[in-house]
């Protein structure tokens, strides 16, 4: 028992524990925490994610090896204090005055002075020593007479304020570990709640709170760039008959009956929106944020499921070439606002979902306005986008008229005699129409696929040769570039008056749209915001334990820093002066001091009084 | 027994900075007032309190150390001057001579970052010729960098208001205006340092590190010297005292490593004659690991109470608390470990080598491959 009880306050034991917690709190950085179970599958596989859950390495801080851990650390520590305090408290008073000639004589710092006069010397010490901080005691012993001294006695008080203060920082997070929640409090304005929701890995927990929440108001300040600059809620707290009302700011929490409410964020509280379904009779949809509406897609039942509505998407842009070391960015710069946004599910009868992201204002990209649709297919890997060109008033109107155009076979037939009617040549004209015709009807079923292949049909046409000449390459790729400019001629035909690069930029995005397999198109037309406020709702009842803690902590550090404790003999006996000096720790600064004080003392003794 | 000369001292100590600290004092005081009273409109009482007990910390350190009462009046003049350039116009940065190539902050901290680079240099030609006359101009170098990076610093916190009063903070917000914090801290720590030991021989070792962190902060400050808005949980007073006193424990910690190098080298003769004794390295590391554990523990208390006025709890386990913690629990273990009897000096040596790898991973390792709340200051 003994024995334990002295490995327990040893200081090795003390490095010991330090080190294993530090290990231990690695573990928990390298290793994502809290995440859903699924997640540990997918990346670690079925056996780690078991092993994972059973030694609790995903949520390490709250698992019962890494409470008992601290809990060893605090018991540990809380016995070193209980051991040392009483001890050091006599030290700290004590002058160490029984201190034996022979034993100050073993200390490093000493030296002896011859004396004159030991009795006048007596008072011109002891007013040295109190001059230098010191307090000192005098005694007389067998030989002589002894002043001893000390300074910097709050040292040691410094090592008790630290060690109680950590002690009392791991009692109060180990009950908050225990007691304290935080829980999510979502509220649309004019809403009122009594609960919020906790996360726990897999679980949603219900958190019941002491007092009710109404949100009267919630506003979000943006700074000139679009960027967020402030969250405000103005709340009512409705504990029984009391209302209180309360405005709550990010870094300006609310404590109300133990509970602290702090704005932490925004969330939509059922937003309206507008889409439209783009085709031969456009057909507008509203639908509410969070909830779903039926369409019929192509004669199918679907569902669209609206998650997310962004008034503000602040993009960062590609810093600018060029830019110099020296330029001074203004905030703006690298961001900017690309305007609203919703996001959406489109579920089919089978219950598969697509994801949506549909911008509703045209981006700028490369000096050319395009509406941008993310969409990633149930069986796809990631979010692919659309980026249709739109017209100088911001509309889609040649994009879509292409797009009609292209899939109506008598407005192909009237642009292929449209091309064909410029060709003087009877020969030559049949065969533009014919060709142009094969192009545009290949380009409507399978995008630029089509002409490829025709290009390479185009080729086999001659006499097979068994590998394909690097000069018949060249021609393939030639004579897809004339296809190319042929269907550009076509489009031009079917939709005209429309500017070359933007009906060019309407053929790319019309064939990214077919290999994005895009079962269908919406754009994003209007929408009203409702606002939703993001607060969290903390309990802490060892919060003031911590908070105590913490301020005994610093001062202690403070106070073990930069009070260093010193003490100095002076032993008088009959003709000799001993002074011995001696601090808390050995190093070389005491030399100096130790050197100072005897020039200054030897300058005392020898000094002749009139 | 020791010999003890038979001579006694008479002269008197002889103060000749009395009077200039006294008329220091009168201009701090005197500018701390004037701003109390012509920016009170603009000042809450947090913005009030920090200003009087940084006005108070800045006298009690000038008094203590007479050689920051130049530094101070010579970056206050070149900040002014550069107000007065500038004139509520951050387009005179390009316009004006002086602004654009000495007092702009890009161009004051390219100063001062070359600067340091020079400092380094000299401090290596006089450590290898054992020449007293290059380290001192080296010492000089060190000082004129650090003008420069207060200037700079200063100059940058006015720019930032240029952009639109609301967008105004103080310049350490971003990885970038950490580092140009970062590289004047520890320049100021290891010039306190020098002065009070007395000897250069280690101004390379401490040198070289902000060399270091002066050529990463170049190479990735390319593309983020841009001062941008804060994010909403960044706006508090909290962020100007929990940086600084951070940086503060930084920059302790890496000259601890330094020393603790020059402590393993010590044991050739090449290095040991021109190095300090063990003894006295195995000081110096202790002093600086102490004093960056009291900043350390005192910038992780502010953050936890700052985090429990933002996050809404005083510790969520984001990787950067882990991380301060395990920074923490390993001074303080290493602090410990001096007392153990029979520890070897090698041990700690190449523990406080092991503690800067621990302390880098902290402070940039956490936002390079980890993800969490402090994610605003990634790379």
């Amino acid at each position: 028992m003994r024995a334990v009880l002295n490995l327990l306050r040893s200081m090795r034991f003390a490095v010991a524990i330090l080190c294993v917690v530090a290990i231990a709190a690695t573990t928990g950085s390298i290793l994502e925490q809290s995440q859903p179970a699924v997640t540990y599958i997918g990346r670690y596989g079925e056996f780690w994610a078991a092993f994972f859950a059973l030694c609790g390495l995903t949520d390490v801080y709250h698992a019962w090896w890494f409470y008992s851990l601290l809990c060893f650390m605090a018991s540990s520590t809380a016995l070193c204090l209980w051991q040392n305090t009483p001890a050091m408290l006599r030290d700290m008073r004590s002058y160490r005055e029984n201190k034996s000639i022979a034993s100050l004589r073993k200390l490093d710092y000493h030296i002896e002075f011859p004396l004159a006069d030991g009795s006048r010397a007596q008072a011109g010490l002891a007013s040295y020593l109190s001059s230098q901080g010191f307090r000192y005691k005098h005694t007389f012993t067998a030989g002589g007479s002894l002043l001893a001294a000390r300074a910097g006695a709050t040292r040691r008080l410094g090592y008790l304020l630290v060690h109680g203060a950590m002690v009392l920082i791991c009692v109060g997070g180990l009950l908050d570990g225990q007691l304290s929640y935080r829980a999510s409090v979502t509220i649309p304005q004019g809403a009122t709640r009594d609960s919020g929701v906790i996360q726990d890995g897999d679980n949603l927990r219900q958190q019941q709170l002491p007092f009710k929440l109404r949100l009267k108001q919630f506003r979000i300040e943006h700074y000139a760039n679009g960027q967020p600059k402030d969250f405000t809620s103005e709340l009512e707290i409705i504990d029984g008959a009391k209302v209180r009302p309360v405005t709550l700011k990010v870094n300006h929490p609310y404590t109300y009956r133990g509970v602290t409410l702090f704005q932490s964020g925004f969330a939509d509280g059922g937003s309206q929106v507008v889409l439209r379904l783009q085709g031969a009779a456009p057909q507008d949809m509203a639908g509410t944020i969070g909830d779903g509406t039926a369409l019929l897609l192509n004669g199918q039942p679907a569902t669209l499921e609206f998650t997310e509505l962004r008034a503000i998407n602040v993009f960062s842009k590609q810093a600018a070439q060029g830019a110099a070391w020296r330029s001074q960015g203004r905030p703006g710069d690298r961001a900017r606002d690309v305007g609203p946004s919703v996001a959406f599910h489109l579920r089919d009868k089978q219950g598969q979902a697509d994801d949506w992201l549909v911008y509703q204002k045209a981006i700028s990209i490369d000096d050319m306005g395009y509406r941008v649709i993310g969409h990633r297919g149930h069986n796809q890997p990631d979010m692919r986008y659309l980026r249709i060109p739109v017209d100088a008033d911001g509309s889609m109107a040649t994009y879509l008229r292409l797009q009609a155009a292209l899939a109506d076979p008598q407005q192909r037939a009237h642009a292929a005699q449209g091309l064909a009617a410029r060709v003087g040549d009877a020969r030559l004209a049949a065969t533009v129409s014919a060709t142009s015709a094969t192009l545009m009807e290949g380009f409507q079923r399978q995008g630029y696929r089509a002409l490829a292949s025709l290009s390479a049909r185009h080729g086999r046409a001659q006499p097979p040769a068994a590998p394909a000449s690097a000069e018949e390459q060249a021609a393939m790729t030639e004579v897809a570039q004339l296809y190319q400019q042929l269907l550009q001629r076509a489009a031009a035909q079917l939709v005209p008056g429309a500017d070359a690069r933007l009906l060019h930029e309407a053929l790319n995005a019309y064939d990214d749209a077919l290999s994005m397999q895009l079962p269908a198109l919406f754009t994003f037309e209007r929408f009203t915001q409702v606002d939703a406020t993001g607060l969290q709702a903390t309990h802490a009842p060892g919060a003031a334990l911590v908070y105590l803690g913490c301020a005994l902590l610093a001062l202690g550090v403070m106070a073990m820093y930069f009070v260093r404790e010193r003490r100095i003999w002076l032993h008088c006996t009959g003709d000799t002066l001993l002074l011995a000096f001696a601090a808390n720790r050995n190093s070389p600064v005491l030399r100096t001091e130790f050197d100072r004080h005897a020039d200054a003392i030897a300058q005392l003794v020898f000094t002749p009084t009139p | 027994m020791l010999a003890y000369p038979n001579r006694i001292p008479t002269t008197r100590r002889y103060h000749p900075g009395l009077l200039r600290s006294a008329v220091f004092l009168a201009l701090l005081a005197g500018a701390t007032c004037y701003a109390l009273l012509r920016h009170s409109a603009s000042m809450d009482l947090f913005d009030s309190a920090i200003l009087v007990t940084s006005a108070i910390g800045l006298a009690a350190m000038a008094l203590a150390w007479h050689a920051l009462q130049p530094l101070s009046l010579c970056a206050a003049i070149l900040s002014l001057l550069a107000i007065q350039l500038y004139g509520q116009q951050l387009a005179r940065a390009e316009q004006v001579f002086l602004l654009k190539y000495f007092l702009s902050s890009q161009s004051a901290i390219m100063w001062m970052g070359f600067s340091y680079w020079a400092s380094t240099v000299l401090y290596a030609l006089g450590w290898l010729r054992r020449k007293a006359g290059w380290m001192t101009l080296g010492t000089r170098a060190a000082w004129a960098g650090s003008l420069f990076g207060l200037t700079g610093l200063l100059v940058r916190w006015y720019e930032s208001y240029l952009l639109g009063s609301d967008v105004g903070h103080i310049p350490v917000s971003n990885l970038y205006e950490v580092f140009v914090l970062f590289s004047f801290l520890t320049t100021m720590l290891y010039l306190h340092l020098e002065q009070q030991f007395g000897s250069r021989q280690l101004g390379l070792f401490a040198m070289a590190v902000v060399s270091a962190a002066v050529l990463f902060m170049f190479r990735y400050g390319l593309g983020a010297h841009e001062i941008q808005p804060l994010i909403p949980a960044l706006k508090s007073y909290w962020i100007k005292i929990h940086v600084p006193a951070n940086f503060i424990g930084y920059g302790a910690f890496s000259m601890a490593a330094m020393f603790g190098a020059a402590w393993l080298l010590a044991g050739r003769p090449f290095f040991a004659s021109r190095l300090p004794s063990r003894a006295w390295l195995d000081e110096l590391s202790y002093k600086a690991i102490a004093l960056g554990f009291v900043f350390f523990t005192i910038a992780t208390i502010l953050g936890a109470l700052w985090a429990a006025e933002a996050w809404g709890g005083y510790w969520s386990w984001d990787p950067k608390e882990t991380w301060a913690l395990i920074v923490w629990l390993n001074y303080a273990a290493w602090l410990h470990t001096r007392l153990v009897k029979h520890v070897r000096g090698a041990l700690l040596a190449w523990w406080s080598l092991v503690g800067f790898a621990i302390t880098l991973f902290a402070f940039l390792g956490v936002n390079m491959f980890l993800s969490g709340l402090h994610s605003y200051g990634s790379l």
